[in-house]
């Protein structure tokens, strides 16, 4: 019979014997009680021969994994009665590593706890594997464990180990964890972590000023682990310390440095935040630190790079609107504002200027401007309604408009608005996607600016003449009249004072009335090298209409063929009507033909009503 | 419970005598058997009042054990299973397939003889 089969039969052999013992009892039956002790005699005997005692071992520590309860405490307390741990404890001195990690682990798990001493003096052991199953023999088998371990080890202790060591911590009874303050002086950096996790983990925060202090070790390990635990146990007072070494951190320390001021910073340091945000330059830290500011202040940096616009879906009763141009349908969208704009009486922010300016453009149509405010979301449609919807802003608003509506809406702005759309234009310089609106938004918000610029520094002047103040006072409504003006458009796109200049030459011969209040704000807004040709040309232009008003008296006697108008071009109702009467059809051309031949009286009574109601 | 008969399907023998020693101080009947194919064979011998059977055993799991007694002999006799392996998808499969308890190893051979106890004063019932 081989070794291993003498082995089975043993174990055999044994199963009822052990069994018996592990559930022996006093009150058991006599004949039971006597057989206990037979068998108690036998063994005793067998004990004496190694391979039965090796055996026996094996049996009790296989057998103490699968058990638990009250029949596991008997085996450990059979195993260590019939000193089957000695085996296990001759194991320890074996120069076999193997055997030495077998010794450890059964004395570990037949819970031999006199032997914890034994086991601890391997935590220093020159293998990794040995040393790693000492440590955690040794904080199973002995409450003091951890200490020992704190104390006396000289290697690493890596971040794996920490956690199961922390894991077996949490498994004795009535574990009274040590003040683990004392280990952060450890010449050895691992065991200065481990109590620095092991505080946090006990929540010990009795060491606030060594923990700050320890934000200036020279292992950024041990810095991070530092700032974890300021942070866990809120030593609001490392701030200032933070601030002072902040510049000399590694990256990945200033980034745990800023996590701890976005835990427990305040408005106060948003000063040193927004320092560090401004000279900066490594991206994560810069990122980080924006965050950290958010954290404090939140939305106060919002994501600027690599933002797509998305164009929400339009409302329902949008669909209805097809803006091309007329009144009807400009009302139909401003319907659609009013759905979507704040029903909340929104403030507006109004400079003196700005009510200078209100009062200057009070000849606009006032239901013009109330619907261009509305389109604004300037204003709330309704004062009195405060169960308000949150109000949407014009940003929000512009991007949902298609590309009429929002060239309808400049049109609108320029035609009508004032600086208080200033914001608005802003918004639609930076956020609109069509190069050419984007241009024309550019060029009225400069143009709102400069006016204001003007106006401003002309209060610091106090306002030096009339006609000044009667040009601040007017200056919108000149705003206004110098559009109207053909040479405008051409002007703002001019590159230079040449080309103004140019432009002004070419004035000359055809300017018109409309001309003169646009060369009037030129004389104030343009450099003074252009004043000279300004003053010449509205010189010029000024003659010859004072010469063309004189004349058209003549004119109108002499020569009735006068140059008609755009309006006086097409053809009149009463002409409409004749036509109809007399059932021609006018060709095209003759739209704008122009009778030189009188009616007759019948006719012309017929087509002329004395009472307009009869048209 | 003197004369309950069980069926005892355990392949490590120490714990297996163990927990059988444990039952028979209880008073049960224990038919103590090592791997699937002698379950299988002293179920066709006849049906016996409660079935404790590990679920790790060589040649028929205790799943498969489960499912022969349910399906093929169309028995309702009470079945616990006993193993190491005990995740949530272990321990559902096992109920799901009909299995009436299952305990986790370590055992505690006091536990065992309570919920043994349970399942057959419920059948009696």
């Amino acid at each position: 019979m081989n070794l291993k089969k003498k082995r089975e039969a043993l174990r055999e052999e044994l199963a009822p014997v052990i069994s018996n013992f592990l559930f022996h009892t006093n009150e058991d039956p006599v004949n039971e009680q006597k057989e206990y002790i037979k068998l108690k005699i036998a063994i005793r005997e067998k004990l004496r021969y190694p391979e039965f005692r090796k055996t026996l071992g094996e049996i009790l520590y296989d057998l103490q994994k699968d058990v638990s309860g009250e029949v596991r405490e008997r085996l450990l307390i059979l195993y260590r009665e019939l000193e089957l741990h000695h085996h296990s404890l001759e194991r320890l001195n074996s120069w076999r590593w193997e055997v030495v990690s077998k010794g450890i682990r059964e004395l570990t798990e037949m819970e031999v706890e006199e032997t914890f001493l034994l086991i601890a003096k391997k935590i220093n052991h020159r293998l990794a594997v040995v040393r790693r199953q000492a440590e955690l023999a040794t904080v199973k088998l002995s409450p003091k464990g951890i200490n020992k371990i704190l104390d006396t080890a000289k290697y690493p202790i890596s971040e794996w180990q920490q956690l199961k060591i922390i894991e077996a911590l949490g498994t004795i009874e009535n574990f009274e964890p040590p003040r683990f303050k004392s280990w952060l002086l450890s010449p050895n950096n691992d065991v200065v972590l481990f109590a620095l996790r092991l505080m946090r983990h006990y929540n010990q925060n009795d060491a606030e000023t060594a923990i700050i202090e320890l934000v200036k070790h020279k292992e950024d390990i041990i810095k991070k682990e530092a700032l974890e635990c300021i942070k866990y146990f809120g030593f609001t007072r490392s701030l200032s310390s933070l601030k002072q070494i902040f510049s000399g951190l590694s990256n990945g320390v200033k980034i745990e440095v800023l996590n701890v001021f976005g835990e427990l910073g305040t408005d106060a340091d948003l000063p040193f935040l927004y320092h560090i945000k401004g000279i900066e330059q490594e991206y994560f830290v810069h990122s980080k630190v924006l965050a950290t500011i958010n954290l404090i202040l939140p939305d106060s940096e919002l994501p600027t790079s690599d933002i797509e616009k998305f164009k929400s879906e339009l409302p329902k009763n949008l669909e209805e609107v097809t803006v091309k141009g007329d009144d009807e349908e400009i009302y139909n969208f401003v319907e659609w504002s009013k759905s979507i704009t704040p029903t909340k009486e929104t403030p507006i922010e109004t400079e003196d200027v700005t009510d200078d300016i209100a009062s200057s453009v009070s000849e606009l149509d006032k239901e013009t401007s109330d619907t261009l405010d509305e389109h604004l979301s300037l204003v709330s449609t309704s004062e009195n309604d405060n169960t308000a919807v949150q109000p949407k802003s014009f940003e929000d608003n512009y991007s949902n408009l298609d590309l009429d509506s929002r060239e309808k809406l400049l049109d609108s702005i320029e035609d009508f608005g004032d600086s208080r759309e200033q914001e608005h234009l802003e918004v639609i310089v930076e956020k609109e996607e069509n190069s050419e609106l984007r241009f024309r938004a550019f060029h009225i918000l400069k143009r709102l600016q400069d006016f204001k610029n003007r106006v401003n520094s002309n209060d610091v002047e106090e306002k030096a003449s009339e006609e000044e103040e009667s040009f601040n006072a007017n200056e919108e409504g000149f705003l206004h009249e110098s559009m109207h003006s053909i040479f405008y458009r051409l002007f703002q796109k001019a590159a230079d004072d040449n080309a103004k200049k140019i432009l002004l030459v070419e004035m000359q011969p055809v300017g018109d009335e409309k001309e003169i209040p646009f060369l009037k704000r030129l004389l104030r807004t343009e450099a003074k090298t252009l004043h000279s040709t300004v003053k010449e040309t509205l010189s010029i232009i000024e003659k010859r209409l004072d010469y063309e008003k004189d004349e058209p008296k003549i004119e109108e006697e002499h020569s009735p063929a006068k140059e008609p108008s755009a309006n006086e071009n097409r053809i009149s109702l009463e002409m409409f009507s004749l036509y109809e009467e007399i059932g021609i059809s006018p060709a095209q051309d003759t739209l704008d033909f122009e009778p030189d031949f009188e009616l007759s009286g019948t006719i012309a009574e017929r087509i002329e009503p004395k009472n307009p109601k009869d048209v | 419970m003197e004369n309950k008969k069980i069926l005892f399907a355990e392949d490590d023998q120490m714990l297996a005598s163990l927990l059988v020693y444990r039952l028979r101080k209880e008073g049960y009947q224990v038919n103590q058997i090592h791997d699937g194919k002698a379950v299988k064979e002293a179920l066709e011998q006849g049906i016996p009042d409660a079935i404790v059977c590990d679920v790790m055993m060589p040649y028929f799991s205790g799943i498969e054990l489960i499912d022969y007694v349910r399906n093929e002999l169309k028995s309702d006799v009470p079945i616990i299973l006993i193993s190491a392996a005990s995740n949530d998808e272990n321990i559902l499969s096992a109920f799901k397939m009909g299995a009436n308890d299952f305990i986790p190893k370590p055992i505690s051979p006091n536990e065992l003889s309570i919920r043994l106890a349970k399942e057959l004063s419920r059948v009696s019932v």
